[in-house]
């Protein structure tokens, strides 16, 4: 077996090491790029001792002094480095790891990382995506997206065709805690929901939750999709632009002061306005309209001393849609916007050998806005400001102790004040009617203290946490318990025995209209009125490691949710707003009275069979499963299937790498139809309407004066199945200056007619009525280029 | 270069298109439709008894009707039934309610025997009488006339209406006009529109509160002159409705259809056993003139 020793620098020996035992402490960095490396597996022989390093690249492991140790650093993609120690006192090391760069080399490697088991691992249903994965993998018009990555896991649903919007376990979007560097995002979408808001050039770590909670996270009932920027290079100047059919990105890091900070800065812009601006303007006499988005990802960090890191990151994003129609003597203009902002400044402390601190001061901002403006010759006419916003402004600390080779326990506290202004409008018609009433902002306040052990003890692996969660809305507060336990039994060393038990509050609701996925969807908090979300997680599950770097894991879950909201049958986002219910106080948040709270169930297995190295790597992934709802208001009261509720959700994904010139990738997705609420039938009869004056019901001197749609029950129509192939080529080229890459990728390679939305069209004569079907994208080829400088 | 554009303009614009296809349909179920409300205010007993019509595939004109089932009204209360004949002009099970004579309190259930043996059935109680004294005007504010660009006159008017002798399980609903009466004398009236369409449900032993807050717009006479300041609320005029769940569901329900794209899915409302759908719905009313 051979090691690769690539960087080991013992800078500090600390003197105060206790009786029996010594620890090995410091950071794991990418050799290339001085990046931090979370989640590498550190493990001792022959004591058979093992943790991983934190998100920051920490670990600490504690040994019986004295005694000679080989220490091993693994991690997948990475060559695996090894130490030898054998030291009486604490030590502070820092290891460099190589990235695998050739695929000539990586039939060398794969024998060392098929040691990266998920039987090291003491949590479930966590599932660590590899950026470089990203971005081999086909994308809908080339735009690499990390969520529609995370949508090909097994227990991971999508919404629409093309959507970026993810279902977790039958929970529903607004369930996921978006975290980028510890901020919380929003609506994690571009262009409508069909790309995310990451930029996968700016990631160095996704790691996906959906079971098994660990304690640190709180707020959110189905998933944690957490994400690192990257830190940037703190060795050289780097950096890679690409050019596609609908967008141009570009990301620059390097070092600020060579091997004390660094930074990394990236971008990216749509261009669909610019390349259609024309033919708008030529068909439309000179209107003038278009959509782009734009995103931007900055971070730096300096090191303050050897225990001491400071780290400032943020992102800026928005959506346009705009329109602009001017004549002689009228103007119609509209904005349609929304966007994110992000900032988080990070302090890292280490106390000593065991103990490792992280501060945080965390901001967070999304808004949406509608504007509307008419005017006639030059007298404003109409005008119309729609607007729902939420800023948060939070507080964390968490602290992960290691007191003996047993235990790693981590604690902490979290403090959010979270604003909102749910909906809030401006309208102005002529010069004397102008409403200009904005809805108070809810002030809520959300805070968390933990605290959790891993707990290695034998063939066990013992999870435990506790979380007690702490909101305060309208002068009223809640304390919840939150429970958390994984236990994980090794059989063999590459066979363990999994399960999982979470219970979780979620303080925010998403009110999101059936069948659209636009952004109007509101974000609005738990008030005296409309409970908090809570939920309870079991899942139990087998992992197993195979030759050749192969590993399967097999899982089931059962979930139950409370206090689960959705707008009330016939209700909907226009009616938010007390503009649009004359008589009500705009005290009284006008969108409670919208909404019906119930409850939901979601249960289902899960296999991944996954293979992360070698030349051909990827996984399967199926999802068996079940999600239904209950309301009171709504489908009578009786429980109906969630509009994602999937049986059967399956995904292939491959990725060969021929050479290191070619890359070929293909992905395969399979998910039963969506459940929707269609019209089954119709009645015409006579309704009854009271008024001023009054009258008597008569049917028989009237006329049928309505027809009424049958949907029959809620949810009760399935769509059809929707599959599709991706492909991808990627053909790189070694030039002095740096790698050029083109990629050429098919979307929905074999032309398939997935249903985005139906509709009912009546012929000419108006005599049938037939059901059809709209699909979004048929088979779509697009070609990009990205030059990735040394 | 010029292939690079080439490509670029190819596959940028072939990925752009919609595609419809015909798909198999929703699964219809003939469903039957029982509609029927009973009021004291009404001679009749009427029940209109019809299907459900396909959405999709081919429409039809007439709307179905049932005429060969035995329809039976029966007042619980005092334990007395009869059997509506089916009038075939008017097309609707109908007879006069001196048969059965409809009275508030008193709970009453309709039998709907189809031809092939299949029995629906509904039970509603008669919301209790109203009295004119039971609604009363609270406080109210009249603003100062506004032009408005539209060429007429504004102004800003807040009125709170309070109903009391109301019963849990029925619900109230004012439907009143406001007459103003401007400096010349001349009489404006508004619609007094309220939150929820005006319904709220019944407390027994509390007063409801209906509050209207808006800006209502003065129609000038052809050839009239201009409303004038000062505005004086004359009076309040109307109907106030009381109603039992069923004929407040249908009503709700049929109110919220709209064309709003983004409206959630309304189902039908049905309080038939066996699968029919409607309602067994039943109100009354009183009229009144309030003078504050």
């Amino acid at each position: 077996m051979m090691c690769f020793l690539l960087g080991f620098t013992v800078s500090a020996v600390n003197a105060q090491a206790p009786t029996q035992k010594a620890s090995i402490s410091g950071y794991l960095r990418e050799k290339s790029s001085g990046e931090m490396l979370g989640n590498v597996v550190v493990a001792a022989a022959p004591s058979n001792t093992r943790t991983l390093s934190n998100s920051y690249g920490f670990f600490s492991i504690t040994l019986t002094k004295g005694q000679p140790q080989w220490v091993y650093f693994r991690f997948p993609g990475f060559y695996t480095d090894s130490l030898y120690w054998s030291a009486k006192l604490d030590t502070a090391v820092n290891i460099e790891l190589d990235a695998i760069q050739t695929a000539e080399s990586v039939g060398t490697v794969e024998i060392r990382a098929k040691k990266t088991t998920i039987a090291d691992r003491a949590d479930m249903s966590r599932i660590d995506i590899p950026v470089q994965q990203i971005k081999d993998i086909p994308a809908l018009l080339g735009e690499k997206d990390v969520m529609k990555v995370i949508q090909l896991m097994p227990g991971v649903q999508k919404g629409g065709e093309g959507q970026s919007g993810i279902y977790v376990r039958g929970g529903g979007p607004d369930q996921n805690l978006i975290v980028l560097d510890e901020a919380i995002v929003y609506n994690a979408s571009h262009l409508f929901g069909f790309f995310s808001l990451f930029n996968g050039d700016a990631l160095r770590s996704v790691e996906l939750v959906k079971g098994g909670f660990p304690s640190r996270y709180g707020g959110r009932l189905s998933s944690v999709i957490d994400m690192n920027m990257k830190e940037g290079n703190n060795k050289k100047f780097a950096g890679e632009v690409g050019i596609g059919i609908i967008s141009s990105r570009a990301v620059f890091e390097g070092p600020i002061v060579k091997g004390k900070s660094s930074f990394m800065i990236s971008g990216r812009r749509t261009y669909l306005d610019a390349l259609v601006q024309p033919l708008i303007m030529a068909t439309t006499n000179g209107a003038n309209a278009g959509y782009y988005f734009y995103d931007m990802n900055a971070k730096a960090n300096y090191i303050l001393s050897d225990r001491d890191k400071l780290y400032v990151s943020g992102y800026f994003g928005r959506d346009k849609f705009y329109l602009n129609d001017k004549t002689n003597q009228t103007q119609f203009k509209t904005n349609f916007g929304w966007g994110n902002r992000t900032l988080t400044t990070r302090w890292n402390h280490q106390f000593d050998a065991k103990t490792f601190a992280n501060a945080a001061l965390i901001y967070s901002h999304y808004d949406l806005s509608i504007k509307l403006l008419q005017k006639e010759n030059d007298t404003s006419q109409f005008e119309l400001d729609y607007s729902s916003t939420i800023n948060d402004y939070g507080v964390k600390y968490d602290v992960d102790y290691r007191p003996n080779p047993k235990h790693l326990i981590r604690s902490g506290f979290s403090v959010i004040n979270h604003q909102f202004s749910p909906s809030a409008i401006v309208l102005k018609v002529g010069k004397d009617f102008n409403f200009n009433r904005k809805i108070q902002v809810i002030n809520t306040y959300e805070s968390g203290v933990y605290v959790e052990d891993q707990w290695r003890e034998g063939r066990w692996n013992l999870y435990p946490g506790l979380r007690v969660s702490h909101y305060v809305v309208d002068q009223k507060q809640v304390v919840n318990p939150e429970p958390r336990m994984s236990v994980a039994y090794n059989i063999r060393k590459d066979l363990a025995l999994k399960g999982s038990y979470a219970l979780m509050n979620q303080y925010i609701h998403l009110l999101s209209s059936t069948g659209i996925g636009l952004p109007t969807d509101l974000w609005v908090p738990a008030t005296a009125n409309v409970k908090a979300m809570q939920s309870q997680q079991f899942a139990a599950g087998v992992a197993k490691d195979f030759n050749k770097g192969y590993s399967l894991s097999v899982e089931g879950y059962y979930k139950t949710m409370n206090n689960v909201i959705t707008y009330k049958e016939g209700a909907s986002f226009l009616l938010n707003d007390d503009f649009f219910n004359p008589g009500v106080s705009v005290n009284e948040k006008a969108w409670e009275s919208q909404v019906t709270s119930g409850q939901g169930w979601s249960y289902g297995t899960e296999v991944f069979l996954q293979k992360q190295v070698g030349k051909l790597s990827g996984w399967i992934g199926y999802t068996l499963s079940w999600t239904q709802l209950q309301f009171d208001q709504v489908n009578q009261g009786e429980k109906f299937y969630a509009k994602y509720d999937r049986r059967h959700d399956a995904s292939v994904v491959a990725i060969y790498r021929l050479n290191k010139l070619f890359t070929a990738s293909a992905t395969w997705v399979y998910g039963t139809g969506n459940a929707i609420t269609m019209p089954q039938g119709y009645l015409r009869g006579s309704g009854h309407y009271m008024g001023s004056i009054p009258e008597v019901w008569d049917p028989a001197s009237g006329f049928f004066n309505n027809e009424i749609i049958d949907y029959g029950k809620r949810n009760s129509f399935r769509m059809e199945a929707y599959h599709r192939l991706d492909v991808g080529f990627q053909f790189r080229k070694e030039k002095p200056r740096g790698i050029k890459t083109w990629e050429l990728s098919f979307y929905n390679a074999y032309n398939r007619f997935n249903p985005f939305f139906y509709y009912g069209q009546m012929n000419d004569q108006g005599t049938v009525r037939t059901l059809r079907k709209a699909t979004l994208f048929p088979m779509i080829p697009s070609l990009s280029w990205t030059f990735k400088f040394r | 270069m010029r292939l690079g554009w080439i490509l670029i303009v190819f596959f940028g614009f072939t990925g752009c298109y919609d595609q419809a296809a015909e798909v198999d349909l929703p699964t219809y179920n003939k469903r039957t439709v029982i509609t029927s409300y009973l009021s004291p205010k009404d001679q009749n007993i009427t029940v209109e008894l019809t299907y459900t019509l396909p959405y999709f595939g081919k429409q039809v004109a007439d709307v179905p009707r049932v005429g060969d089932a035995k329809v039976v009204v029966s007042d619980m209360t005092v334990g007395k039934s009869v059997q509506l004949p089916f009038d075939s002009s008017i097309m609707l099970y109908r007879i006069r309610a001196f048969a059965l004579p409809i009275v508030n309190d008193h709970e009453y259930r309709i039998d709907v025997i189809m031809k092939d043996g299949t029995t629906h059935w509904s039970k509603t109680r008669i919301p209790p009488a109203l009295k004119e004294a039971d609604l009363k005007v609270g406080k109210f504010v009249v603003g100062k006339l506004e032009e408005s660009n539209w060429g007429g006159q504004s102004v800003s008017a807040s009125l709170e209406m309070i109903a009391g002798n109301t019963q849990t399980g029925f619900y109230y609903s004012p439907q009143f006009e406001m007459v103003l009466e401007d400096g010349n004398g001349d009489f404006y009236g508004s619609l007094l529109y309220f939150p929820n369409e005006g319904i709220e449900a019944g407390k027994t032993g509390d007063a409801l509160r209906y509050l209207f807050n808006d800006r209502i717009y003065i129609d000038q006479f052809s050839g009239g002159s201009p409303a004038l300041d000062p505005l004086i609320l004359k009076e309040v005029v109307g109907t106030f409705w009381v109603m039992d769940e069923g004929y407040k569901e249908r009503y709700v329900r049929e109110m919220q259809i709209s064309d709003n794209p983004f409206a959630e899915p309304i189902l039908m409302y049905s309080n038939w056993s066996n699968g029919a759908i409607g309602a067994l719905g039943s109100y009354d009313w009183v009229e009144a003139v309030i003078t504050p």
